[in-house]
This record gives structure tokens, C-alpha cells and sequence, in this order.
């Protein structure tokens, strides 16, 4: 990804930003939806410091180790030096800097604010208050920041930006009538934006729904796509690899624990490799993006943050869905899995289907799963309808 | 009184309001006569407003503001910022996104014409694709686009950009061309020749059907299961064709599409396009190489196909390769590019050398910091008391909020855009002291804006509409000097006048008479 485009390339509020928000005079919240150029403007804001002031001590300040090397790689081509870490490390020094840039702002605690806002004359931070899925951070067991916290802590400007470029127009429409009091603005439209084809299926069991699944997600993988199942629980996880497992027919895993009493992903992991199947845990050190011949990757909503596939599948979106105590979470957790699909989601339910479905329920193509598991989907006539 | 509407960008508003005055061009200058609440009924406003509107991406690009002069002779292209009565968003959306971005107190209207952005924005995006056409026939070195038009008529092509911005799927009896323009595949299909030829079997069902249909429909088709035989095999785009024509059930499929479309090579055409919307996805490059053998094997179907493209990409997708291959006079030469792309590399690598060591040093600084740590209090306290940016408010070990202390406070300068003595007086807050201080003759108030131009001079107009007959009477070098007599009158005696030529002879020369009473004549 070029992080620092040309000029030419930023839409109307990226470019409001680049010309009038002055970061010596206050410190700037970047909110914003992801995709809508976040990180792009911390690499103009990272581009301008270096430019105006090249002695300049600025510390970028992320929330996990996989960011940390997107980071670099992007500061890298560009041609700039930066002293990126995360915020555990950020909290374990003590420096005081010129400038912090942090991105993900949301998930941090308010502790961690305090100190960059008492550690550095000017705080920039990207992030997005409905992207927020921590409530309390698991190291510090401290809770996350409120957005009128991160606004108080830092003393900060906003600086909202609402063009989405990374989602497609139908993903689009599909958040908007699910979160309705977001501000997104139409991005560009023209015909080279690809929509995400939102497909419903309707299965009659939980079986059924694992059966099609993993029938989609097997032909997507065999011609060098990426796939993802995404589940709101490990529990669910473990129930969906067992039904998958036998709809492939083949014997289910015998659960095996860590030494922590967890269930052991590397086992179950090592064991659907041994019996050839495409099919991987990602999440918690366990499972690999990088791996050859690529593999159907199952993981939570929390886990599937940030990442983006070609098609992703989210199951058991029935009327019993159950994602979080918190209905503010997971409405949050709903969106961003629904967000990380690229060219297909597959929505699958079986029963009555959920009332998170309902309101963009009208826009989706629909799928009977049964008939095009048994193959009467064969309109009247034959294969020879069109005489083709 | 006179009244204005002038249709101006974003940006130029934001430098307007913050400097308090603005230069207009005068042919974007509208005068009206009407009500406000008349002005969606009167298409010759709009027309004079939009007629020669520049390109623009989001509705907030641009916004309308109208204005009065108090005076019929004044120049209505100089604004003063409390001439300003309205500010007109293009669109809901615009007026949404002013009202989270501008200065709180900056009122912002409903637009006057809710249905214009669509209709600007469909002619730009028709313009750019016809604009994208012409790119592409200069870069590929083709010639037809006429020919072109006549298969796919220019009002096709405006219709089918129409439902692309209203993102409406192509459906109903619409040209095959525009089922073909149109088509995603959202289908497990080969990512190869063959995968091209599922996707042609996908059009012509979605165009039979008169919808786009699931892939499991084209699925169940008789060809589809032809070409499914061929998987895996590695076969090149014609002799999968060559196959097809062998091969008697697939034949129905052929004479079908012969019938469809008879005098062009549809199959042809698709299989390239659909070809090169692939490659240029990310990015449109020209590799003459590639698109010499392309016109050499496939004629008229690679220009068909190219016309396509060339809708598809856009200006906005092509323009870089096309400047590129002019070149633009701006431009710089490949030389001084090519130095700039090495420049740029070693920059890269000593970004890359440079983060390693920072990290090595932070490594250091961690293990020093934990050794501090366990050091005991007074070491630590030392080092916070050095602490160039003061100490934090936050008490370490206590955790939780309330502790975060009013540090900010005191790091920070007070935000003077909340700053009540920065408020514009025309903004109708009616606080006291906003009454410009400079014109005690105003009786009207703040809070009445029809009347705010009595504020007077606020901005000094007469000095804006003057300032370019100002700027000649500026002195510049070489300077020439009039002598003055005590009774400060020019001199006319002999050597009464002098010519320096920069400042320091100027310097020189004041030193030298300093008894003298010399000042540069105007």
C-alpha cells in the first residue's frame, strides 16, 4: 500500500486536513471509519514533521506487533526513520518526545493517553470510537478510553473523515442501514469500484450451513482466494470445525488442551493438516497467513480485525445469535465482521434469521443452501434453457 | 441593494472566512433578483452557476454563498465576509459534513438545488470516460473511435454511467455491451483463459435473463458444463474458441451470440477486454510490447475492447500514463527521474538503518529503565524532575481516570477559535462587544444580517478594490530620489533628483546626505 500518495490522490477532507489543521497549535484526533485514509494522513503528518523540523524526537505508537510492521514498511518507503512501538513499550520507557503519533486509539486505556499527552508537547491519534471491541485492556486490566475521554485526556481537535475508499458501495449501504447514525459520505463512483456481492443463505441446520461453507470457501481457496470464517466465539469455533470435519467426512478432532487448560489450536491445526484439509485456526499465536497453498482461516470477529479477504462467511446467524454481553459490542464486532469482505459475504442462517440482518436483509441475493446442496437449482427445462 | 450568489470551492470559503475578504472570479458571480425561497424554481440561475463548474470529487468541494452589496456600483467580485448572508451546501450530505468540520458557529442552509450534484456529477463522470477513450486510443496509438460510438452509442454509454452512480445493477433490456461493461465476477471461475470464457457464458445468461443471476444458474447451462471438461488443462484463449467451434453442442451457444451481436467478434471483444480490466485493476500502465501483439492478433476486436477500457478506466485512471507519454511540458526529463527514484531508494535504506538503530537504542533505554525501576524512588524521582515537558498528571500504581491531572491545561495554548473576541461580527450572536468599536454609527446591531453592510468599512473595502492600483505605487529599484527644501517643498535646483539602483546604494546614498531631506519619488 503507498501510505504517502501524491497530493493529487487525496480526496476533499484528507486534503482539508493536509492544508488547514495545524498540529503545533493543539493536539488532532483523526477519526474514522477503516479505510477512510487514517494511517494515510499520520504518514503526511510523520512527512511534515521530518520536513519542518528534521531533529524532531517523535515516538509512533500502535497497538500490536503486526501494525508495528506495517508501519515500518510504509515509513520505510517513504524514506523516513521513526521510532515505532507498541504502547506496552511506550509505557515501559520513560522518553519524553517532540511529537507522538499513535493509531487505534480506541483500545487503549486512558493511562496510556495520560502519559503520551505528559510525555510529548504534541499528541496525533487515529482511531475510530465505533471500531472500539476491548473493554478493558488485558495486560493493564484497566478499561478502555470513551471517546469524550480520549477528547479530555488529550485536549484534542477532532478531525472526522468520511469517505470510505477501502469498502465497497454495497458493504457501504449494508453499515449504514445496520449502524444508521454513522457519518459516512459517498465516496467516489465510477466503474472501476467493484461491488461485495451480500449473499443470504438460508440453510435448514447448522450442518447444512457448515456443508455449504465449506463447499464455497474449498472452490474460492483451489483458485487462489482468500477465505475466512468468521465466529463471534471460541466455543462456537470448536463447534464449527467439528461439523465442517464431518461434512467433509471425515472423524471429528478429539479435543486436546494446552498445558493452561485451553483448547490446543496447534493440535487441531496439525491434525486437519494431516488429513489434507485446507482449513486453519488463526488467532493467539496460533495459525499463519503465510503458510503455502492457501488455507480456509476460521477465527473470531475480535481476531479478524484489521485483516480484509477476497470472501469471507459468517455463520450461525440465526435469531439465537449471541456475540456479547454488550449490545454496543456486538453490534461493533458484528460490523467489523461484516467489513472485512472484499468480493463475497455470505451471510448463512438456519431457522429465523437474525434481527441483525433485518434492516439490509432486502438487498442481499438470496440462496437457498439446501437446493444448491441437493442441485435442484436448475430452472425448469434443463440444462439447455437458453439453447446454450 | 443588490444580491449575489457566487459558487465557490471549499478551500477558497475557508481562506474567505478566516482573512474576512475574498477576491471573486466575476464570471462565477450570479445576480439575482428573487426571494431565496424562489431561486429552485429558476433554471437560468443554476444554469449561470454550474455552466463552467471544474471537476470536483465530494459534494463539499464546492458551496454557493450569496452576498449583498449595499451599493448598486460596487464591485460585487471584492467580498467582504460580513456580506455574506448565506451559505448553500450542494447536497444534505455537504451541509452534514460543514456542519462537523466548519467553525461551529458558521451557519450552513439547505441546498437550493437538492438534485444538482447528481446530475453535475453524472455529466463529469460521462466526461471522464469519454475523456478515458480518448487517453487510451492516444497511448495505444489506435484510430476508430467513431466507428466505436456506432456499436456503442454515446447515449448508451451516458445511460449505463447514469445507474453506475445511482448503483443501479444493469437489468431488463439493456444492450449485451452493457451487461458485458458492467459484469463483476463474483463466481469461483478459473483465474485464467478459461475463467474468461465462464464469465462470457455469465453475461450472455444475464443478459437472456435480463438480470444478473447466481453463478449456479450458468452452472447448470449445457456450455458451462462444456467448458468445465476443459479445467485444468491450461488452455490459451483461442483454442479454447478453436474447441468450441469443433464441438457441435456448444454451437447453439456460438449462433446465439452471432445472432446477438452479428457484426462484431463478441467473444473476441470480451475475452479483451475482460482481459485487460484484470491487468490495469491496480494500476494502468503501457507496455507497447503487449499492446502491439494484442492489435496484431485481434484488430478491430482489440479497439472495441479498448473503447471499452477506456469508459471503464476513466480520465482519472489513465491521465498519469498519458502525461507520462506526451510528456507534459511540467514534467521532468526520464534523467532527472531516474535520479530521483535512486535519491529516493537510498533514502529508503537508511530509513530502514536508522529504525534498526532506534530500535536497538529503545532496547537499551528499556533494560536502563528497568534497572532504574528497581533501583528504588529517588532515582526515578530525579529523573521526572528533568523532565522537559513537566511531570505527569498521572499518578503511577493508583490507576483509573480521576487522577489524570489539568497538565493539558497548561501544555497546551487555549484553542482561540472558542476565543469570543475572535467571533466575526456578523455572525449574529449579538454579544456586546462585537460591535465593531470603529463605527459608532451603526444602530442596527449585529444580529441583523440584511443590515450588516452599515457595519461600515469593517473589512476596508475601498482598500481591497484599490489595492491593485495600490501595488503600482509601490516603490521598487532602481528607486529615484527628490530632494526636498526645509520648507518640505520638491526642490528644482540642479541635482535635485538622484537614481539608486538597489538598497544599498540607497543606503550609501542617505548616509552620505544626511543633512538633506531626500524621498523616494512615487
Amino acid at each position: 500500500m503507498a501510505w504517502l500518495v501524491p497530493e493529487n490522490m487525496l480526496d476533499d477532507q484528507q486534503r482539508d486536513f493536509v492544508e488547514n489543521v495545524d498540529i503545533n497549535q493543539r493536539n488532532v484526533w483523526i477519526k474514522g471509519f477503516p479505510g477512510s485514509g487514517k494511517s494515510v494522513l499520520l504518514a503526511y503528518t510523520m512527512k511534515r514533521i521530518k520536513r519542518k523540523e528534521p531533529n524532531a524526537k517523535v515516538a509512533v505508537v500502535v497497538f500490536t506487533h503486526s501494525l508495528i510492521a506495517m508501519f515500518k514498511a510504509a515509513f520505510a518507503e517513504m524514506g523516513v526513520s521513526a521510532n515505532i512501538m507498541t504502547y506496552y513499550e511506550f509505557m515501559d520507557g520513560s522518553s519524553n518526545y517532540d511529537y507522538v503519533l499513535s493509531d487505534e486509539v480506541q483500545d487503549m486505556t486512558g493511562r496510556v493517553l495520560a502519559t503520551m499527552n505528559s510525555r510529548a508537547k504534541h499528541v496525533i491519534v487515529a482511531g475510530d470510537e465505533n471500531q472500539s471491541i476491548y473493554e478493558s485492556d488485558p495486560k493493564y486490566r484497566e478499561a478502555t478510553v470513551s471517546p469524550s475521554q480520549i477528547t479530555s485526556l488529550l485536549n484534542c481537535r477532532d478531525f472526522e473523515l468520511g469517505i470510505i475508499h477501502r469498502l465497497s458501495s454495497s458493504i457501504i449501504a449494508a453499515v449504514e442501514k445496520f449502524m444508521p447514525n454513522m457519518n459516512i459520505f459517498t465516496a467516489r463512483r465510477d466503474m472501476t469500484k467493484r461491488t461485495t456481492q451480500i449473499r443470504l443463505c438460508s440453510a435448514n441446520s447448522a450442518e447444512q450451513e457448515a456443508k455449504y461453507i465449506m463447499k464455497e470457501a474449498q472452490r474460492a481457496v483451489n483458485i487462489g482466494e482468500t477465505a475466512a470464517i468468521l465466529i463471534p466465539s471460541q466455543q462456537k469455533i470448536l463447534d464449527f470445525f467439528q461439523m465442517a470435519l464431518t461434512a467433509l467426512g471425515k472423524s471429528q478432532w478429539p479435543v486436546q488442551l494446552n498445558r493452561w487448560g485451553k483448547v490446543d489450536y496447534n493440535k487441531l491445526n496439525s491434525y486437519l493438516r494431516t488429513n489434507g484439509i485446507k482449513l486453519q485456526y488463526v488467532g493467539n499465536g496460533y495459525g499463519s497467513f503465510t503458510e503455502d497453498g492457501g488455507k480456509i482461516c476460521v477465527m473470531t470477529y475480535h481476531s479478524s480485525k484489521g485483516l480484509d479477504f477476497d470472501n469471507v462467511f459468517l455463520p450461525g446467524l440465526s435469531q439465537s445469535l449471541y456475540i456479547n454481553s454488550s449490545e454496543r459490542l456486538s453490534r461493533t464486532l458484528f460490523m467489523v465482521a461484516m467489513t472485512r469482505s472484499r468480493n463475497n459475504l455470505y451471510l448463512t442462517h438456519s431457522g429465523s434469521r437474525s434481527a441483525y440482518l433485518s434492516n439490509f436483509a432486502g438487498d442481499c441475493s438470496r440462496i437457498n443452501v439446501s437446493d444448491v446442496l441437493s442441485g435442484q437449482t436448475t430452472t425448469s427445462g434443463g440444462g439447455n434453457i437458453f439453447g446454450i | 441593494m443588490k444580491n449575489y450568489l457566487a459558487l465557490i470551492r471549499r478551500a477558497d470559503f475557508i481562506d474567505f472566512f478566516k482573512f474576512g475578504f475574498f477576491y471573486l472570479n466575476s464570471d462565477k458571480v450570479v445576480e439575482f433578483d428573487c426571494p431565496i425561497s424562489e431561486l429552485p424554481k429558476r433554471d437560468d440561475i443554476y444554469d449561470a452557476l454550474f455552466a463552467r463548474i471544474n471537476s470536483f470529487e465530494s459534494s463539499f468541494a464546492y458551496q454557493i454563498i450569496n452576498f449583498t452589496k449595499a451599493n448598486d456600483a460596487d464591485d460585487p467580485s471584492v467580498v467582504t465576509i460580513t456580506e455574506v448572508k448565506h451559505i448553500f451546501p450542494l447536497d444534505l450530505e455537504a451541509k452534514r459534513e460543514y456542519e462537523s468540520s466548519f467553525d461551529e458557529h458558521v451557519k450552513i442552509d439547505n441546498p437550493i438545488w437538492p438534485d444538482a450534484i447528481s446530475l453535475i456529477k453524472k455529466k463529469q463522470l460521462y466526461q471522464s470516460s469519454m475523456q478515458g477513450v480518448r487517453n487510451i486510443f492516444n497511448i495505444f496509438k489506435l484510430e476508430g473511435i467513431e466507428k466505436c460510438k456506432e456499436l456503442i452509442s454515446e447515449d448508451t454509454v451516458e445511460e449505463m454511467l447514469s445507474n453506475v452512480y445511482d448503483d443501479i445493477r444493469p437489468s431488463g433490456d439493456v444492450s449485451l455491451w452493457v451487461y458485458l461493461m458492467r459484469y463483476e465476477r463474483h463466481s469461483f471461475y478459473p483465474k485464467e483463459s478459461l475463467g474468461y470464457f465462464m464469465d462470457i457464458v455469465h453475461i450472455i445468461v444475464n443478459f437472456m435473463s435480463r438480470k444478473e443471476v447466481e453463478d449456479y444458474i450458468v452452472e447448470s447451462t449445457d456450455i458451462y458444463k462444456i467448458l468445465a471438461t476443459y479445467e485444468g488443462k491450461g488452455y490459451k484463449s483461442h483454442e479454447i474458441l478453436h474447441l468450441l467451434r469443433q464441438n457441435e453442442m456448444a454451437s447453439g451457444f456460438l449462433t446465439k451470440i452471432a445472432s446477438f451481436v452479428p457484426d462484431v467478434d463478441f467473444i473476441l471483444v470480451a475475452v479483451n477486454y475482460l482481459k485487460m480490466r484484470d491487468l490495469y485493476k491496480d494500476e494502468f500502465t503501457y507496455n507497447e510490447k503487449f499492446i502491439s501483439a494484442c492489435k496484431a492478433s485481434f484488430g478491430e476486436s482489440f479497439t472495441i475492447a479498448s473503447y471499452m477500457i477506456g469508459i471503464a478506466l476513466g480520465h482519472d485512471k489513465t491521465y498519469a500514463c498519458l502525461y507520462e507519454s506526451l510528456p507534459l511540458a511540467i514534467y521532468k526529463s526520464k534523467e532527472e527521474m531516474a535520479a530521483i527514484v535512486l535519491r529516493k531508494q537510498e533514502e529508503r535504506e537508511r530509513a530502514k538503518r536508522e529504525m534498526e538503530r532506534i530500535e536497538r537504542e529503545r532496547e537499551r533505554e528499556r533494560e536502563l529503565e528497568q534497572e532504574r525501576r528497581k533501583g528504588g524512588k529517588k532515582k526515578g524521582k530525579k529523573n521526572t524532575e528533568y523532565s522537559p515537558f513537566g511531570q505527569s498528571g498521572y499518578s503511577q500504581g493508583r490507576g483509573g481516570y480521576p487522577t489524570w491531572g489539568p497538565q493539558s491545561e497548561e501544555s497546551f495554548p487555549p484553542y482561540q477559535g472558542d476565543d469570543q473576541g475572535y467571533i466575526p461580527s456578523s455572525m449574529g450572536r449579538g454579544y456586546q462587544h462585537e460591535t465593531p468599536k470603529q463605527e459608532p454609527k451603526t444602530k442596527k446591531g449585529v444580529s441583523h444580517a440584511a443590515t450588516s453592510n452599515e457595519t461600515g468599512n469593517l473589512f476596508g473595502k475601498e482598500e481591497l478594490q484599490e489595492m491593485e492600483i495600490q501595488t503600482r505605487k509601490l516603490i521598487s529599484f532602481p528607486l529615484t530620489l527628490q530632494k526636498y527644501t526645509k520648507s518640505g517643498k520638491p526642490s528644482t535646483a540642479k541635482n535635485s533628483t538622484a537614481v539608486v539602483n538597489n538598497k544599498e546604494e540607497y543606503q550609501n546614498f542617505l548616509n552620505t546626505h544626511s543633512g538633506e531631506t531626500w524621498k523616494p519619488k512615487k
